[in-house]
């Protein structure tokens, strides 16, 4: 199961190697373009991002701000722990994985969550139409993922024991075309892949009914000196970003667009996937319940170098920012 | 627009305003309440969830089920909580949608618990209960903080419908006092300025000032107001003209008519008295309405006339008397009584009942001394008109009279002359002579007060006069009479023009009247003096004009004349003397000479204490002395003169007379005889006498007839009544000297002599009479 971690850890210890000579230039780049770059994961998840930026929400708010786009929390983040960037987006996994390894960032907002955005898709062939089925079964997913939490958290929910199901560890852009050939029976995978996945099986397709066992968080995560010395750009940003949160909650055929036009994706995936989505600012306890959760589920599963020990997340939280700019939005008791 | 209009708009809106504050006081208390009960499901909700986290835990220390059954309760609870402040929302908050999910995801993973435990101790088992605890807590934690969203977004929703609330507020009373000030400004600018200066438009046109106009501008019912009272202050212009011109002519008539007025308020006891009725009664024109008891005591009314006023203006008021009109006396502020006549009409209540009464008065004082005047020259004037009828009744008698006692006189005279020394026949005749010629003197005196005038006038030295009478009556006085003369007082040139005789008569009947009226003891002062009148003098008798006058005083100690009686003293034949001792002549006699010589009679008594009269004669400047009437008898040459009268006695007696004196006579008892004879032969005769009242033509006729033919004849007159038509008439027709019958043969030698050129004695205008 390690294995499944490894990248994750190679890059979270590039990230450490290349952080004294990044952190320089990156502060050097940041101080000289006064601009704030995020690395946005290409999730529905991240369509605050894409309405702030539309908008020009974080213009108006007076923080010049440029986005770069990458596959998945792990690899934005990383970008983010490399320097590359100031800021990532990612679920709540890859800031667990990655504080086990470094302290030097931390989640600065929390601006999205989802309890269906990792669903489990399964092939009707392979004989699968309710959650018990999957015993036995290949079951393909992101090793060391949210959506690899799940469906562990899944099994155990329904009685299956995780060790009964071949788990596939599989690239996100891999997941579809294997459960379409067939190379495995089921796919825990998160959107817009669970959507494509379905599409492909068609009506050989099955989502099985889910748990609303597992609030996935979209957060918004950032260097700390980043976080000490642009506190203020931060605050702007987070106003912005409490902007596009309305702006979604009150134009949600506006907001729809655009997030349909930065998935490039069809209103049909669009429809059937709106309502998984919470687009709400927030920094609360769920997320260090879930961080902890996940932390002793890492440990437990063995995903994590032994001796590893859950730390305290309080740490990995910045709530300073979104405080300033929404101080309702902080219910986290630090 | 009409301010009834405005009104109703303004009504209409500040309603709106009040139904908009209205409801939205309801909207705010209902969601007040709402947010009240979603705030008690909120802290419910709380509560409920700390009990299953407790609960949660208990069950996965002990497992026991007592936690499990009071889990499940508690968890019913909360769905049941949360399904009601879901239901009550709408639309639903999306932290109640979320916690009504969680609610919903909690059971499963409660059941699981409670499966997970009851597969005993297995490490898929044990896995289990340690992921949904786990997930129990995490999911009751972000059912806590879903709930802490929801119950903070009901203190937002509070804030916001509090702040919307106080904006409601707040705008409400903006726009609420916005109306007020809005409509305070409209009532102000609109009403209450229009208003307030149609107000003082109305207080300038109640002070007089009639030129001010409101503003018209607006349609509103105050333009319409401003128009009214425009069109109200032209009216009452063209009536303050008209009421002007009419005062005017009022003003006009009451000035021409010289009066004042007066108006009683009867009720509240004052009286207006106009400033023209103050200055009619010689007061300086003050405060014109006073309380009538002060002007009463102003204005005192004469005590003769008090009763008068009194019962004529009760009568008035009681009805008694239609009309109120007064004269009566006042006493003027000079300290005169002036006569004032007042006219008056009541103002009587719906019972007849006066309660003011107006009208004007006048002084007539000017009026009533005229009317006074008046009377005293229609007494003076009828005592004229009854001295002059009977001066021309006895004038008439005495004419008569005196031809015949001409006859008698002339025949006597005869038979004395032709009577010896003597004899009884001398004596028959003396006596009877004596009676005659006090016929003659009888007549004579007659015909004095009778006659208006005389011939021919002279003026008479009236001081000498005077000493020479006075000289004559003062050895004739009674003894116990004492005689105190004060001639002093006029010059020697002071003079009459008149008679001498005359002036004789007058003062020989004053004082015969003056020692009668002492009887025998007494004080007879007579004075002379000469006076300057200013003005005019009333006296007894008649009005003296301004000039300078001989004022001769004839003053007794005795018993006075009474009131009634001298009225009478001048009247001819009044006598208060006894039968037989006076003629009731001689004041008449004295007032027929004064009057003649344009003078006049003042007397003044005093019964027990006497009486004086005091006599006005026009004074002249006298030089000449009286003439001499007697001498002796100037005989005639032998020249013819013809005689003319209608009474043959009196042309034989005339004859005889002249041929004693040694004249041819001729006489003609026919005037157109006699002027026939001298037409015959003009130079037969050398003068003519003739009388005067004949009936085929008179003596001045006949004397110009006869002129014209012998324009050097001398013709003396003859007549028995002269007067100043007789005088003049006589010579006109160039008549050379008139004698008064009856004539003695004295009178006719003096007179032919002078005519004729012969005799020393000029022209006297008539003949010597004893008085």
């Amino acid at each position: 199961m390690l294995r499944f971690l490894r990248p994750a850890l190679e890059c979270a210890r590039c990230a450490a190697l290349c952080a004294a000579a990044c952190a320089l230039a990156s502060a050097a780049a940041d101080g000289a373009a006064q601009e704030l770059t995020i690395a946005v994961s290409r999730s529905s998840l991240s369509l605050p991002i894409y309405v702030a930026e539309t908008l020009d929400y974080f213009k108006a708010e007076g923080v010049a701000v440029r986005t770069r786009e990458c596959l998945g929390g792990h690899r934005c983040i990383k970008q983010m722990l490399d320097g590359e960037v100031s800021l990532a987006t990612s679920s709540e996994m890859p800031v667990m994985v990655n504080s086990l390894e470094r302290a030097d960032f931390a989640i600065v907002a929390t601006f999205a969550t989802s309890k269906r955005d990792v669903k489990l898709v399964a092939r009707r062939s392979a004989g699968i139409a309710a959650p018990g089925d999957l015993a036995g079964k290949r079951v393909a997913t992101m090793a060391g993922t949210s959506a690899h939490y799940f469906l562990d958290l899944y099994l155990l929910f329904n009685g299956v024991d995780p060790r009964s199901v071949a788990v596939v560890p599989l690239a996100p852009e891999q997941i579809v075309a294997a459960v379409q050939q067939g190379t495995v029976d089921a796919t825990a995978t998160f959107e817009p892949f669970a959507h494509r996945a379905m599409l492909a099986l068609a009506q050989d397709g099955i989502v099985l009914p889910g748990a609303r066992i597992y609030t996935e968080t979209f957060n918004l995560s950032a260097r700390r000196t980043l976080i000490a010395e642009r506190e203020g750009d931060l605050v702007k940003l987070m106003r912005a970003l409490a902007r596009a949160q309305r702006f979604i909650r009150e134009q949600p055929r506006q907001a729809q667009a655009i997030l349909r036009d930065r998935m490039r994706e069809d209103q049909g995936y669009i429809d059937a996937t709106w309502k998984d989505f919470d687009y709400r600012m927030s920094l609360d306890q769920p997320l260090i319940s879930t961080l902890e959760g996940q932390a002793r589920w890492a440990l437990r599963e063995g995903h994590l170098p032994a001796g590893s020990r859950v730390p305290n997340f309080l740490h990995f939280v910045a709530p300073e920012p979104l405080r300033k700019a929404e101080p309702a939005a902080v219910t986290l008791v630090k | 627009m009409r301010i009834r209009t405005q009104l109703l708009l303004a009504t209409a809106t500040a309603v709106g305003v009040a139904l908009i504050v209205l409801g939205s006081v309801l909207y705010v208390t209902q969601r007040s309440a709402a947010n009240l009960r979603a705030e008690g499901d909120s802290q419910e909700i709380a509560r409920t969830v700390a009990n299953l986290l407790t609960l949660t835990q208990e069950y996965t220390l002990y497992r026991g089920e007592r936690a499990a059954e009071q889990w499940r309760a508690r968890y019913a609870q909360l769905k049941q909580t949360v399904e009601q402040a879901l239901a009550r929302e709408s639309p639903p908050h999306p932290a109640l949608t979320e916690m009504q999910q969680r609610v919903v995801d909690l059971l499963p993973l409660y059941d699981r618990l409670e499966e997970a435990h009851r597969d005993g101790a297995s490490s898929l088992a044990q896995r289990r209960r340690e992921l949904m605890v786990e997930r129990l807590v995490s999911e009751t934690q972000e059912l806590v903080d879903a709930r802490h969203r929801w119950a903070t977004a009901i203190m937002d929703r509070q804030s916001r419908e509090q702040f919307v609330a106080n904006v409601i507020v707040f705008v409400a009373a903006a726009v609420l006092l916005t109306l007020i000030v809005g409509l305070a400004l409209l009532i102000r600018r609109r009403g209450l300025a229009p208003l307030e200066r149609l107000q003082a438009a109305a207080a300038a046109i109640q002070r007089g000032d009639l030129a001010v106009r409101c503003e018209t501008g607006t349609q509103d019912e105050l333009g319409d107001t401003g128009r009214a009272v425009n069109a109200m202050a032209e009216s009452l212009l063209a009536a303050n003209a008209a009421l002007r011109e009419s005062q005017e002519r009022y003003r006009l008539a009451v000035d021409g008519s010289n009066q004042g007025l007066w108006d009683w308020d009867i009720a509240r006891g004052t009286m207006y008295l106009s400033p023209r009725a103050q200055l009619l009664l010689g007061l300086a024109p003050g405060t014109p309405t006073r309380p009538r008891r002060e002007w009463n005591a102003i204005q005192t009314c004469h005590p003769d006339d008090r009763a008068l006023v009194r019962d004529a203006i009760s009568a008035y008021l009681r009805g008694a008397t239609e009309h109120l009109e007064i004269e009566y006396r006042i006493r003027h502020a000079s300290g005169q009584w002036h006569w004032y006549r007042c006219r008056g009409v009541a103002v009587r209540d719906e019972r007849g009942r006066p309660y003011r009464m107006a009208g004007s008065m006048e002084d007539i004082s000017a009026r009533k001394d005229a009317e006074a005047e008046r009377n005293r020259l229609e007494r003076q004037l009828r005592q004229a008109q009854k001295l002059e009828a009977i001066g021309t009744l006895a004038g008439g008698i005495a004419h008569d009279f005196n031809n015949i006692l001409a006859a008698i006189l002339g025949y006597g005279e005869m038979v004395q002359n032709e009577a010896g020394e003597g004899t009884r026949i001398r004596r028959h005749i003396d006596a009877a002579m004596s009676a005659a010629l006090r016929a003659k003197s009888l007549v004579e005196r007659i015909l004095a007060f009778s006659r208006a005038g005389t011939g021919e006038r002279v003026t008479v030295p009236v001081r000498a006069v005077m000493e020479e009478v006075l000289d004559g009556i003062g050895g004739a006085l009674p003894a116990g009479v004492r005689l105190q003369r004060d001639l002093a007082g006029v010059a020697d040139d002071a003079g009459v023009l008149g008679d001498a005789t005359q002036i004789h008569q007058v003062v020989l009947n004053l004082c015969a009247n003056a020692t009668h009226a002492m009887r025998s003891d007494g004080v007879l002062a007579v004075s002379l003096d000469t006076v300057t009148l200013d003005d005019d003098l009333v006296v007894a008798t008649s009005t003296l004009a301004p000039g300078r006058y001989v004022r001769l005083r004839v003053a007794d100690t005795g018993s006075g004349i009474e009131p009634h009686v001298l009225e009478r003293i001048f009247d001819p034949f009044f006598t208060t003397k006894e039968v037989g001792v006076g003629t009731g002549l001689g004041l008449s006699l004295v007032h027929g000479i004064v009057r003649d010589l344009g003078g006049g009679i003042a007397v003044e008594s005093q019964v027990g204490r006497g009486t004086t009269f005091t006599v006005y004669m026009p004074w002249v400047r006298c030089e000449d002395r009286l003439p001499t009437v007697d001498g002796p008898i100037e005989r005639g040459g032998g020249e013819t003169v013809m005689i003319v009268d209608d009474e043959e006695s009196l042309v034989r007696l005339g004859e005889e007379m002249l041929a004693e004196l040694g004249y041819e006579p001729v006489g003609f008892v026919s005037a157109v005889q006699a002027l026939a004879a001298f037409r015959a032969e003009p130079d037969r005769f050398d003068a003519v006498l003739t009388d005067e009242a004949m009936p085929e033509m008179s003596g001045s006729e006949f004397t110009i007839e006869a002129l014209r033919l012998q324009p050097t004849l001398p013709v003396v007159l003859m007549t028995g009544f002269v007067n100043a038509a007789v005088t003049a008439r006589a010579q006109e027709s160039g008549v050379a000297e008139v004698l008064v019958k009856p004539l003695v043969s004295r009178d006719i030698a003096r007179s032919l002599a002078a005519v004729l050129g012969r005799g020393s004695a000029g022209k006297v205008a008539r003949a010597e009479r004893e008085p």
